[in-house]
């Protein structure tokens, strides 16, 4: 048998993708992403909460009943997670040069396909990640049309990346 | 018993996140994705009946919710870095002697060749036909497409590749 406070967990976990698709409409409409995810998984939480302190209205969590709190977080940590891939999977790279192909009327080359990627081409691609990622979070500096990698952040990612190529090294080849 | 249950989830984590390891060694056929969800169920079935039969007290939830957490956690790392743009051009200036490269070069190396790669990959799962010099999406791609815009209708979200939301800023 499955403990009530597990069951809510789930129930409450599962309903955080209930709670974004309402934040993500209007009259709720939250601007971001991000904002949506999160704001949905508190929601989930405090369903969460609620549901326990209701059932335990007359008697108070026993210490091994603790043990199926803590679970009950993880499963709530995990629906963070399922919540940030479904957005995830619908939004990245390769998804979006897919739907810039089938928007096309006519075959395109290679050049064309980069140029219409997003609507403003690959070359504001890198100008968007320099600034919004690399740039503001002074992993690297452009000097002279040249890019340098900073000490602090930018040699930690850099580091980061030689440890996880050693642990996955096949999973990416460029 | 509780701590145990939870252990065995840990345990059984370390033992995937090894074989994963070991596993991708092998360039096996399979996508590393469907490695890892494969995998992923195969450890923690076997993990979770050793524990079902040697552990009187064994709770299962304790132990797949611990599982599940890390693995999320894993796939997060793992599907980051074998993707992003962004860390890809963090891993090619740090390979590089003076940690530098000019923008020419990195637009090269860590823009357009990865397009390529992905446009190939597009190609060799049929969502997208090679023809001459020029691509055209397939019936299947186009339904791979629809199939993501409705998602994406579903949950209010404009796909745009792009961080900035002020487009404009970007094409200065």
């Amino acid at each position: 048998m499955i403990p009530k406070i597990i069951v809510f967990a789930i129930l409450a976990g599962f309903s955080t993708l209930i709670f974004r698709m309402i934040l993500s409409h209007r009259p709720f409409r939250l601007a971001g992403g991000w904002a949506q995810i999160i704001v949905s998984s508190l929601s989930g939480i405090a369903l969460w909460i609620v549901l326990v302190l209701l059932s335990h209205s007359t008697t108070p969590i026993s210490g091994a009943e603790k043990w199926d709190m803590l679970s009950g977080v993880l499963i709530h940590l995990c629906a963070f997670w399922c919540n940030y891939w479904i957005s995830n999977l619908a939004g990245g790279f390769r998804v979006l040069m897919a739907i810039n192909l089938a928007d096309q009327t006519r075959p395109i080359t290679l050049e064309e396909w980069m140029a219409a990627f997003g609507g403003l081409g690959m070359d504001v691609f890198l100008r968007d990640r320099m600034k919004s990622i690399l740039i503001p979070w002074k992993i690297v500096s452009v000097h002279d049309n040249k890019m340098i990698l900073l000490p602090g952040w930018g040699m930690f990612f850099g580091r980061l990346m030689a440890i996880l190529e050693i642990m996955l090294y096949s999973m990416r080849s460029l | 018993m509780a701590v145990l249950s939870y252990l065995i989830g840990a345990l059984g984590f370390v033992v995937y996140a090894l074989l994963f390891m070991f596993l991708l060694r092998l360039r096996l056929r399979l996508g590393w994705f469907l490695l890892e969800l494969v995998l992923g169920v195969l450890v923690h079935a076997l993990t979770s009946a050793l524990g079902l039969f040697w552990i009187t007290g064994f709770s299962y939830w304790y132990n797949l919710s611990l599982y599940a957490f890390l693995w999320f956690c894993f796939f997060f790392v793992s599907s980051i870095y074998s993707v992003s743009v962004t860390l890809g051009i963090i891993r090619y200036l740090y390979d590089k002697p003076n940690h530098s490269a000019s923008l020419e070069e990195i637009y090269e190396y860590c823009i357009e060749a990865p397009f390529k790669e992905r446009a190939e990959f597009l190609v060799n799962t049929g969502q997208a036909q090679k023809m001459d010099r020029c691509y055209v999406s397939t019936i299947a791609g186009k339904q791979t497409v629809q199939r993501m815009r409705r998602i994406n209708k579903m949950l209010g979200m404009e796909i745009s590749g792009f961080y900035t939301p002020l487009k404009g800023d970007l094409e200065d």
